[in-house]
């Protein structure tokens, strides 16, 4: 499992568990805030995966 | 006409007549002749020297004879009172004691300018054997007088040797006067039939002359004047504008007309009648509020504390999904540390059969991708159709401190554990308001009403 990602240029590092919230949203729980993550970010896809 | 009364005298044109015995009328009283014209005839019975050689000096009359109409002023003004055509004729006699001869001069003087061409020289004969030269000289000229002038005869010499002489009655002659003049009328107005009446004034020589007397344009005749009198116009009088009146009507403001030379105010003209309110002067604390003591007028921005920064209407949602129902961009640099933003967003929905979840993010556009979490709303089942979603973010420079965003409860007041999320200041941030259904349908949930208030 991937423990950061990088969004617009900020790195985020996992921090906690990871909520679905709907079809094609979740939270993340990183070191900077939950943080939406739906399909459109190419991180979504390694995160729904685990 | 003639009258008689039976005892052969006579009441005829000249007097008391008697017929005489060549069966003629003889005057015997009251002969004098009755003027039928204006004459005037003056002499001069002392000797008048020249006072300079080659020097004008006016000829002198000092003893009259008979005048009508004419008369002599100071001796040397022949003055006539009436207009026509008159002729006069004089003759002077001219001695001379030099042994050489001399010329003399005589010229007419018209209202005391020099009448051109009226100059004659006179050769006067040197004295020879112990006698002076003699020579008479006389002329007439023909004038055409108004009434009014007046004439007067010049005459210079060579050398004063020459006199203007009188010689003494002698024997056998009588005296030899220095100088005679006559004066005849010829022509024109003749004495009685001149201007009869004129306005009812009978003098034959009348005059018009100017005035202001009156209250209106008036003629006045008196005497031998008729005067024409234009008073100067007033609230009273009616007459003539004077300067000082023409220049300020010339100064007068020109038509009005609203929008052309006269300003309106807010489009609507200010002619007519009536009375236009305007604000008193304001003063601070008097006519004008003040906030926290600091007046309100003047310029640039007072900062109240708190103020609002947004006070907006979200849009209700139906599905499933989490969706932006509304946002607020905070523009950059708003925030200074130690702000504290407070938001209140009321809840509602129209229908429910599930539970509806509401959510505030923060993200640097106005999206839910990559957002941040700030705050989740309390569960709103079914049977919750409203709901206050209440929450406090301080900003200490770097961070928002929040109330742990992933726990549901309606506020934060009483309650919670702190999470900081990092909040740049110098770019515009959007506050997002995001609603989730259980339910596809019926369940709308929406932020129905968000306040945003900025603390100091």
């Amino acid at each position: 499992m991937i423990s950061t990602f990088t969004y617009n240029g900020i790195e985020y590092t996992i921090t906690g568990p990871i909520e679905v919230i709907g079809d094609a949203q979740i939270h993340v729980e990183t070191d900077k805030g939950i943080i939406l993550v739906d399909d459109t970010m190419e991180v979504y896809k390694y995160l729904i995966q685990n | 006409m003639q009258v008689t009364d039976g005892s052969g005298y006579i009441f005829g044109p000249h007097g008391l007549q008697v017929n005489g015995a060549d069966g003629k009328p003889k005057v015997i009283s009251g002969g004098g002749a009755t003027p039928t014209g204006y004459y005037l005839q003056y002499l001069d019975e002392i000797t008048q020297p020249l006072g300079a050689a080659n020097v004008g000096q006016e000829v002198r009359f000092r003893t009259p004879d008979i005048t009508n109409g004419i008369s002599m002023v100071n001796d040397t003004k022949i003055t006539f009172a009436h207009t026509g055509i008159y002729n006069l004729q004089f003759s002077f006699q001219f001695k001379n004691i030099d042994v050489q001869d001399h010329d003399v001069v005589v010229w007419l003087r018209k209202n005391g300018v020099d009448v051109l061409g009226s100059s004659g020289y006179v050769d006067v004969a040197a004295s020879h054997g112990g006698v002076p030269g003699h020579i008479i000289v006389a002329w007439n000229y023909l004038l055409d007088v108004v009434g009014g002038d007046y004439y007067e005869i010049i005459w210079s010499g060579t050398s004063t040797d020459v006199t203007m002489e009188f010689y003494p009655a002698g024997s056998p002659p009588p005296s030899a006067a220095s100088a005679i003049l006559t004066v005849t009328q010829q022509s024109g107005i003749m004495a009685g039939t001149g201007m009869t009446a004129l306005n009812g004034l009978s003098a034959d020589v009348q005059t018009i002359s100017t005035g202001t007397t009156g209250t209106d344009f008036n003629v006045i005749s008196s005497g031998t004047d008729h005067q024409f009198n234009l008073p100067t116009a007033s609230a009273l009088t009616r007459g003539a504008l004077s300067t000082t009146d023409w220049t300020t009507f010339n100064d007068k403001q020109t038509a009005l007309v609203s929008g052309t030379n006269i300003k309106t105010i807010n489009g609507g003209s200010i002619l007519s009648s009536g009375n236009i309110l305007l604000q008193t002067i304001l003063i601070s604390g008097t006519n004008i509020k003040t906030v926290n003591g600091t007046s309100l007028m003047g310029s640039g921005n007072i900062n109240t504390n708190p103020r609002t920064l947004t006070s907006m209407n979200g849009t209700n949602l139906t599905g499933t999904a989490n969706q932006i129902s509304a946002s607020y961009m905070i523009p950059a640099n708003t925030l200074v540390t130690n702000n504290t933003i407070d938001i209140r967003s009321l809840l509602t929905k129209s229908a429910g059969s599930t539970t509806s979840t509401a959510r505030m993010y923060i993200n640097t556009t106005n999206s839910l991708t990559g957002a941040t979490l700030i705050g989740t709303a309390g569960a709103m089942n079914a049977a919750t159709y409203i709901q206050k979603f209440w929450r406090s973010f301080f900003y200490d420079g770097t961070n928002l401190c929040v109330y742990n965003p992933a726990n549901g409860i309606s506020s934060d007041i009483t309650s919670g554990t702190l999470t900081s999320v990092p909040f740049n200041r110098t770019i515009n941030n959007y506050l997002i308001f995001a609603v989730q259904n259980g339910t596809t349908t019926p369940d709308d949930l929406g932020h129905k009403r968000v306040i945003v208030m900025l603390y100091d």
